[in-house]
């Protein structure tokens, strides 16, 4: 048995490194790897399922046509496929421009790889393609606008920490290598405040679970940072050297009261003081915010206010101390980092036009003219189920002209498709990963030659644009590598080349931290901000986005407080988090996991599902003007009134995904995805 | 030296990765797990924690399985501790896993013989930690390998038996048990979680499974009753027909065997297996049934012999049951024994053997109903009381006012009242699991957040 280290490139905190065992071209086993110190206990279970995805008998292994109007697919050759495809091409092209060609590519796999596909479009003549994100447009932006940059502490930091705060975030599930880190401050005495509206797995080893209505965490927020500044429990010097807007700031707050904040958070008086008592004495604080929190009309200034309580105590560049939201420093190859990279260009190129919202995926994608779509390649990602607003989504879809779907599975959006192009594993390729949590750099290794007739994305480019009639010389100067792995190698130390710590053979033993990166984040108090401290008034906020350059609170668009006909006939908070058993759609298809994970459920509190006529365990209908979901309910007796909740990423073929009830909208800043501005009623199933 | 499993409560996020690196690493086919997770108040009550164990086998200082397997297919590794199954030796029917309060060893349907957890002898011959303990993400697996002899297991939502599991656990620190929350619901709440319970009952012993020994029990019970009463008396049977039953019986007997082939091994235990001495003293009985029918017609002192042998097979029939731990088991009126003793009775028309009985077990199962009733739920009244009626009431008063002429009806009251009995006895057997313990302490833990005792209450209903 041969024995490779590689890195897990899914859309996961914890980007393990694992030592994979190869016999005779199939995967046999799956190992940790002590090289990586925030991942060394080991994988997860989905990153132990690879073994059954890899080899999965439902794995997509030839290029497949649809059959007329029957749903059903049928294999194809490589030739077919790509000839079918390259004459669209020509077609659409030559009749409408090449910007009638939709681009859509998602997070479902990491790599350098990834620009291979913009590279084929330039060369194609162009497309038209995104701007925003799914994931983590609103935290990014805050943090960008306030600190200058998205970097953290080291991973085993949190360690050090005597007061950890999880707001809206569940490690337990969505990166469960933080929890020994977590564990090990507990041991050290350290205090764990959790702010969720569900109890959560990561909740359970906490001294305090705060549970503010959806969307309010700014209001929380900002009273806690009044009493902070009431008691006079502010780093007074830290304020003085590195924060800008401190008066002002101190001055809107003076009008969120605890009491205020409580009536509008529904979070009791007492808590408020409680939390800001113990941000007030306890030091050093971190404070590590989710991405479920992000996704609501209002999250960008709710994450800006978060981050002030940090700010004004004085717990930033220290060991122990710090805001954990996303760890940038591991990506060194983007010339422009995120959020920036995904906002509209400036001055667009002409070439590349970057015109539809990923976040009003569907209505954009029907509304655009001049010229209008006509067809559309999806790769690394499942619009269908995890874009909000499936029912647009689907309408835009089946009303272009032509689909191509990169796909590993048949998903719901490869269902789509009339054609379905088979995607490479993880193992199949060799590429180099980055992270988001940790900053290791990894080589993920090909450790196996594709099952079937496979071929990974970027000999499909390479093979499209040889029948596109583009010459060789061209398509490698535009950045696509040749068809052998000696040609992704190259390719690979060509990226390389200006990192000398980094080489192929080096990543090949194991993963190495990213050069210049900080084990504590900003300890030389450099902030990339306009006025070089960290912005509590920031001008670049309302310039950019038109919101207040405070961190005001402001009610999200959807919302019980919103005295719309739609909130009285829809009283209900639709939580839609992630579990451990899925990154978004994926995994769950597998039987390893579904035998863990067989249905989706909706989690309701047993007062609400009382007064609906609705017992445990029987079928419900969860529902809104946008469409509704069938699925069995679920008592939980400790989430909060007035929310329920289903984990996000079921199939339509598996059993509804949530997104059928989600609106395309956009969240205050940085076009992020506000899907969890979202009510619902929940009736018995007929 | 015995390793053990090292667990900690609090480390334990439920995450399945164990449960997942098992079965990869063992090669099962899905569905079948030797690690699995339970989780103790999944719907989540206020003021009672919510944690996991991942149970597998506990590698027992002194295993049952091993102790009770009738076919000699256990051994424990002298070095490591492992108790592992020889699935060559292996007859398939599935008492070891009743006996073990563990849930560990489990049927594999296309082997047809039993497996389980092996802790990973293959690594530990090499060095190496059982997969679960060297991929746990967290650390709340680990291996312990010294005071296993009197370790902590006796924690919350654990079943404790004599078996001495080498098990060693880092309980639930009490600060860190349970958030206090801002969310409302935490106070005057009433809690039903009944439907919870009924998904997490494990019941290992069903009467849709086992209706072959129900019917192969009785058969064994009313040959041994209707033997005993040719010797006290002056009834006689046919000996075609009673020989037929016995050898019908014995067949019924070997249908839940997972490999019928292998079936004679059953009796290699008889040192400590009761399931090993039943297997011997029935055909024994037959045997000598034979001889006392047909070779030597009703010779007293063989007659005598071979009574004692039937009581001696159907006392092995019920301690086999009654070492599962089950509860009021050992008490239960539809216990072989008492069928025989008032079979032989009612037959003989021993009208103090009858009345004694039959008031005995009136007691019994009044007993047993009231526990049901208290415990868990439907008590059955309609069954209950055409058991009582016409099982045990008619039959007394046919024998002890001799009313001949109703005998038959008598003897068929009896047969469908033993029957009510003992697919009850079926039904009512809930033998210890991990689960089933999880459940109990649940509902301990509620009655202890409500005063009035009223939501516990609803829980076990």
């Amino acid at each position: 048995m041969k024995v490779y280290t590689t890195g897990c490139p899914r859309n996961c905190y914890s980007t393990c490194t694992m030592k994979v065992y190869v016999e005779n071209n199939r995967l046999k086993r799956i190992e940790s790897h002590p090289g990586n110190q925030a991942t060394r206990e080991g994988p997860c279970l989905k990153g132990l399922s690879y073994i059954e995805r890899v080899h999965s008998p439902h794995r997509i292994l030839d290029p497949l046509r649809k059959i007329g109007w029957s749903g059903e697919f049928e294999p194809i050759s490589w030739d077919v496929a790509l000839e079918t495809i390259a004459e669209r091409l020509r077609h659409y092209r030559a009749a409408f421009g090449p910007q009638s060609v939709f681009y859509y590519n998602g997070s479902g796999t990491k790599g350098l790889l990834n620009i291979v596909g913009t590279a084929f479009w330039k060369l194609y003549g162009g497309c038209t393609t995104t701007f925003g994100d799914l994931c983590w447009s609103a935290g990014l932006e805050a943090t960008r606008l306030t600190l200058g940059e998205n970097k953290h502490n080291a991973p085993w930091d949190i360690a050090k920490a005597k007061l950890i705060v999880l707001w809206g975030k569940n490690a337990a599930e969505t990166n469960i290598h933080q929890m020994p880190f977590i564990n090990e401050a507990l041991d050290g005495g350290a205090k764990l405040i959790v702010i969720d509206p569900r109890r959560t797995e990561s909740s359970e080893r906490a001294q305090l679970l705060i549970q503010p209505r959806p969307g309010s965490d700014g209001a929380v927020a900002l009273a806690i940072a009044h009493l902070l500044i009431r008691n006079d429990k502010l780093d007074g010097e830290f304020i003085d050297a590195h924060v800008h807007g401190f008066s002002e700031f101190a001055e809107m707050v003076e009008g969120m009261t605890p009491e205020r904040a409580s009536q509008i958070s529904d979070v009791p008086v007492g808590y408020i003081h409680e939390i800001a008592g113990l941000i007030g004495e306890v030091k050093p604080v971190t404070i590590n915010a989710g991405f479920g929190m992000q996704r609501y009309t209002n999250s960008g200034q709710t994450m800006r206010a978060i981050l002030a309580l940090l700010a004004i105590t004085g717990n930033i560049g220290k060991p122990g101390a710090g805001w954990i939201f996303a760890n940038l420093q591991s990506h060194i190859f983007d010339k422009v980092k995120d959020p920036i990279a995904f906002y509209p260009p400036k001055e667009p190129d002409g070439v590349v036009r970057v015109s539809v919202s990923t976040a009003k995926l569907g209505r954009d994608m029907i509304e655009t003219d001049d010229p209008p779509l006509k067809m559309v390649w999806v790769e690394r990602g499942n619009p269908v189920t995890q874009n909000p607003e499936t029912d647009t989504v689907l309408e835009a879809f089946r009303s272009l002209d032509f689909r191509v779907v990169v796909e590993q599975f048949l998903t719901d959006t490869a269902r789509e498709a009339d054609i379905v192009l088979p995607a490479k594993t993880m193992f199949e390729q060799t590429d180099v990963i980055n992270a988001y949590w940790h900053t290791y750099i990894q080589l993920k290794q090909k450790v196996m030659d594709p099952p079937g007739n496979v071929k990974p994305e970027s000999e499909m480019y390479f093979r499209l644009a040889q029948r596109l009639g583009i010459p060789e010389k061209d398509i490698i100067e535009e950045c696509i590598p040749g068809p052998t792995d000696a040609d992704v190698e190259a390719f690979l130390k060509k990226k390389l080349e200006p990192f000398p710590e980094l080489s192929i053979e080096r990543l090949r033993e194991g993963p190495v931290l990213a050069p210049g990166q900080e084990e504590v984040a900003f300890s030389d108090m450099v902030f990339q901000t306009p006025s070089g401290k960290i912005e509590l008034v920031s001008q670049q906020a309302k310039d950019w986005w038109g919101v207040d350059p405070l961190p005001t609170y402001v009610e999200p668009e959807e919302s019980i407080r919103q005295k719309t006909p739609e909130s009285g006939k829809y009283p209900l908070y639709f939580l839609t988090p992630n579990t451990k058993d899925r990154i978004h759609s994926q995994f769950n298809n597998l039987d390893m996991i579904r035998d863990l994970s067989p249905a989706p459920f909706v989690e309701i509190h047993p007062e609400d599902a009382r007064s609906r006529g609705i017992t445990d365990r029987t079928m419900v209908r969860v529902f809104n003007e946008r469409g509704s979901i069938e699925l069995e309910a679920r008592y939980d007796y400790s989430i909060k009134r007035g929310c329920v909740s289903v984990t996000n990423g079921w199939w339509i073929s598996e059993g509804g995904t949530v997104n059928i009830c989600s609106l395309g909208r956009e969240t205050d800043m940085a076009h992020g995805a506000a899907f969890h501005d979202a009510l619902v009623e929940v009736e018995r199933a007929r | 030296m015995q390793k053990g499993f090292l667990f900690d409560v609090n480390k334990c996020t439920g995450c399945s990765a164990c449960q997942i690196a098992c079965a990869i690493e063992n090669e099962l086919p899905i569905g079948m797990a030797w690690r699995r997770i339970n989780t103790f108040n999944a719907a989540r009550i206020p003021g009672i924690p919510v944690f996991h164990h991942s149970r597998a086998c506990y590698h027992c200082l002194d295993p049952p399985c091993m102790k009770y397997c009738p076919a000699l297919a256990y051994s424990k590794d002298p070095v490591t501790g492992a108790v592992t199954i020889d699935k060559e030796l292996c007859i398939g029917c599935k008492y070891c896993s009743w006996v073990c309060p563990y849930d560990a060893p489990q049927f594999d349907p296309v082997a047809e013989v039993m497996e389980k957890c092996t802790f990973c002898e293959h690594r530990l011959s090499v060095g190496e930690d059982p997969v679960c303990v060297s991929l746990c993400p967290t650390g709340a697996l680990g291996i312990a390998d010294d005071n296993l002899q009197d370790g902590n297991r006796n924690t919350l939502g654990f079943p404790d038996s004599g078996a001495k599991p080498a098990i060693q656990f880092v309980d639930l620190r009490e600060e860190r048990s349970f958030p206090r929350a801002s969310g409302s619901g935490g106070t005057g709440l009433s809690v039903s979680v009944g439907d919870d319970r009924k998904t997490t009952r494990d019941r290992k012993i069903s009467l849709s499974n086992e209706w072959s020994l129900v019917v192969f029990t009785l058969i064994a019970a009313w040959m041994t009753g209707y033997l005993t009463a040719t010797v006290v008396s002056t009834v006689r049977i046919d000996p075609a027909l009673f020989l037929t039953a016995g050898v019908a019986g014995f067949l019924l007997s070997t249908l839940h065997i997972g490999r019928k082939r292998r079936a004679h091994r059953a009796m290699l235990n008889w040192r400590q297996s009761w399931l090993s001495r039943e297997v011997i003293l029935f055909p024994l009985f037959l045997a000598a049934a034979t001889l006392y029918l047909i070779g030597v017609p009703h010779l007293s002192s063989v007659g005598w012999m071979c009574a004692g042998i039937g009581f001696a097979a159907l006392f092995a029939m019920d301690r086999l049951y009654g070492v599962t731990g089950a509860r009021g088991l050992n008490q239960h009126s539809g216990q072989v024994v008492l069928v025989g003793l008032f079979v032989a009775g009612l037959i003989a028309r021993d009208v103090p053997t009858v009345v004694t009985l039959a008031v005995l077990r009136l007691i019994l199962y009044a007993i047993g109903k009231h526990h049901l009733r208290t415990h868990r739920g439907n008590p059955r009244w309609a069954l209950s009381l055409t058991r009582v009626f016409i099982g045990l009431v008619v039959p007394t008063a046919v024998v002890a006012f001799e009313f001949e002429r109703f005998f038959v009806y008598a003897v068929v009251g009896a047969a469908v009242g033993e029957l009510i009995d003992r697919c009850e006895y079926y039904m009512d057997m809930e033998i210890p699991t991990p689960r089933g313990q999880m459940s109990n302490d649940l509902a301990m833990a509620i009655a202890g957040l409500d005063p009035t005792g009223q939501s516990a209450r609803r829980v076990t209903e």
